[in-house]
């Protein structure tokens, strides 16, 4: 986590996305307040940039971004490398919380933090709905 | 005959190597009992590695987290060091010159590469649109060393990506990102950064469960 923080944190790298493209996944990223426990989501480009987020730094979110871009990434290399197929999504249940890890089409990954009360089957459903609702407008951009 | 708005930088043969006496044996000292170098009077040793060894740091890492994860905090590296090499070479000329505008800042990077043994390049910036195009037309030493253990699916320098970012970023006070478009590492012909406001991956670059 601090070697992240060092690489992400401390510089400030440009990299932004259109404000075209973010307000309209700013409105889709509020959908998963409909699930109890909601905490905070970020739509990551593949690469871990943030494109756009609900924390409240941004240093917050490239540090989530990068996180959840490298745990996809490892997700999924275990899956190929297990014969498991294609990677559709994770959860990460810890003490704190609960991470909850999902593509948004090949672009970009959809991540959001929950508390340990949530309901995750529900989270589940809505973050398909908005993951693909993020891959629909990433496409038309 | 229209006035071009493309200013350019590159280096002969003679450039090159006059480059090379100054980075790598002038502005490079050695501290005896340490048994290090130092680089234009810097704190912080400079070593001499293996090109291929800095893609092996890419290699492990991406065959973690996949290419793209790998290739953000290659790129996340490259670019402090492009941005404090900017700071230090503007330092290192302060005084020297009778003033350094952005454009020669930025093709000051050019003659540091080659003489620092990083690879030939030239740098081209349109002054109307401000983009920024820096080519290899041998490769970088990451791309030869890269090649050398074979051609890669993905490119090999995203480092020298974001090094180009960070220097371009910092003398011209843009906010660009840098991508390599052409890579001698995965089979190009010369490597290829290009600057853009907010890069989009090629669908090949994106990682499939397929």
């Amino acid at each position: 986590m601090q070697t992240l923080q060092i690489l992400v944190g401390n510089e400030n790298i440009p990299g932004k996305a259109p404000a075209s493209l973010t307000n309209r996944l700013q409105a889709c990223l509020l959908q998963m307040r409909e699930v109890d426990g909601f905490i905070a989501g970020v739509v990551s480009r593949a690469d871990g940039l943030v494109i756009q987020h609900t924390l409240q730094s941004a240093q917050e979110a490239a540090t989530l971004c990068a996180l959840a871009v490298a745990t996809v990434g490892s997700s999924r290399a275990t899956a190929s490398r297990l014969g498991l197929g294609g990677f559709d999504h994770g959860f990460l249940v810890c003490d704190g919380g609960v991470l909850l890890l999902t593509g948004a089409g090949r672009e970009a990954v959809l991540a959001c933090l929950l508390d340990t009360k949530s309901n995750l089957g529900m989270a589940k459903i809505i973050m398909a709905r908005v993951a693909g609702m993020v891959e629909t407008i990433l496409a038309e951009a | 005959m229209e006035a071009t708005t493309i200013k350019r930088a590159s280096l002969t043969n003679e450039e090159s190597q006059k480059a090379f006496q100054r980075i790598s044996k002038d502005l490079l000292a050695h501290d005896p009992e340490r048994g290090t170098n130092h680089w234009g009077g810097a704190a912080v040793p400079a070593m001499l590695l293996g090109a291929d060894r800095i893609v092996d740091f890419l290699r492990v890492l991406e065959s973690i987290t996949g290419f793209l994860p790998a290739r953000r905090q290659s790129y996340l590296v490259g670019y402090k060091s492009g941005k404090r090499g900017a700071e230090l070479v503007a330092g290192l000329d302060s005084g020297k010159l009778p003033e350094q505008g952005p454009w020669l800042r930025l093709a000051a990077a050019a003659p540091t590469l080659s003489g620092a043994g990083w690879g030939r390049c030239s740098i081209e910036y349109d002054e109307v649109s401000r983009a920024v195009r820096w080519e290899f037309a041998q490769g970088t030493a990451l791309a030869i060393g890269a090649l050398l253990e074979g051609v890669r699916k993905d490119p090999s320098c995203p480092f020298v990506a974001g090094f180009a970012a960070g220097w371009t970023n910092q003398v011209l006070e843009s906010e660009f990102e840098f991508k390599e478009v052409e890579c001698v590492g995965s089979g190009g012909s010369r490597c290829v950064f290009e600057s853009g406001e907010f890069i989009r991956f090629r669908r090949a670059e994106v990682p499939t469960d397929e």
